[in-house]
């Protein structure tokens, strides 16, 4: 019985100083609001970067549209090649990609070092 | 159908000037719910901003489900946990600090005692457990919701808001006046 009621005393205490913890915590908190006033940009601003963001998207999804591309024509010139047997097309396939991928991923490395720096 | 949701319907249609005007508006709430959880005013701004960015590319998703606040909320939350796991934890703890710092000395000009004893214990408790706890007990969204938000399970959100609070409590005995406690 004493144990018991003990136990409740003591769960009754504890969601006391639970409230009184939520207490302090929203009045804290209320506190740090109106301690710092915020500067909303002005609407030119959204729309300035809304309009940046239009343009980041569009050329992603040209670039990624291109990368497809590119890609699916090699993919089906290799298929012919090898099913036509035609060796020379495969080879020259295979050296042009290697011609047009390598400037383009020194490009993006050197472009990836100047976004560091 | 009220102002938020004719300008919702805009935006989403594609209207720039809709989209501008819904984002404006939430602007000083959601930068004031990012100080809070961060406790850094700089990095505030910075989230506040990449916040802003995301809702302008995601806005087609925004299905009406919650309030548009609670929207950008989620998506600030989400934004500030990456970002934190992200760091290096020497990077983390120096860019704490020092954000802390700044935020002390603010609010020290301001005699704001009451704060600075809350913000003291609250920079004690880890990041995701302070977020959790601000956004249950001072936003009063509820454990599922909160578990919508962060997409968790709403026990474990349950649980860690308690230890929290716990944590909290340990902390504010520590730093503040409140001694009747000990």
């Amino acid at each position: 019985m004493d144990r018991s009621s003990n136990t409740n005393k003591e769960a009754h205490s504890i969601s006391e100083q639970e409230e009184d913890t939520i207490q302090q915590l929203k009045q804290g908190l209320d506190e740090l609001d109106q301690a710092f006033s915020v500067s909303t940009p002005s609407l030119e601003w959204f729309e300035h970067n809304l309009r940046e963001q239009k343009k980041i998207m569009k050329a992603r999804f040209l670039r990624d549209f291109a990368f497809f591309l590119f890609s699916a024509v090699v993919i089906m010139i290799v298929t012919i090649a090898i099913y036509r047997a035609i060796p020379l097309l495969f080879f020259v396939v295979q050296a042009l990609g290697l011609l047009i991928l390598i400037p383009i991923i020194t490009l993006q490395k050197k472009q990836k070092q100047v976004d560091h720096s | 159908m009220n102002e938020e949701q004719q300008l919702i319907k805009q935006a989403q249609k594609g209207n720039s000037l809709a989209l501008s005007q819904l984002l404006q508006q939430n602007y000083g709430f959601l930068q004031k719910y990012i100080i809070k959880i961060t406790l850094n005013t700089h990095l505030a701004e910075d989230l506040t901003q990449e916040t802003m960015l995301k809702a302008m590319i995601k806005i087609k998703l925004y299905d009406g489900s919650s309030k548009f606040s609670s929207w950008l909320i989620t998506i600030a939350s989400r934004l500030y946990i990456d970002l934190q796991r992200r760091k290096k934890r020497e990077v983390l703890y120096q860019e704490q600090v020092e954000g802390f710092r700044k935020l002390h000395w603010q609010l020290h000009q301001q005699d704001a005692s009451l704060s600075l004893d809350l913000l003291q214990a609250l920079q004690q408790v880890s990041d995701e457990l302070r977020l959790l706890i601000i956004l249950k007990h001072y936003y009063g969204y509820a454990y599922e919701e909160i578990a919508l938000m962060l997409n968790i399970p709403s026990g474990t959100v349950k649980s860690r808001i308690h230890h929290g609070l716990k944590n909290l409590r340990k902390e504010l005995v520590n730093h503040g006046p409140q001694q009747q406690y000990q």
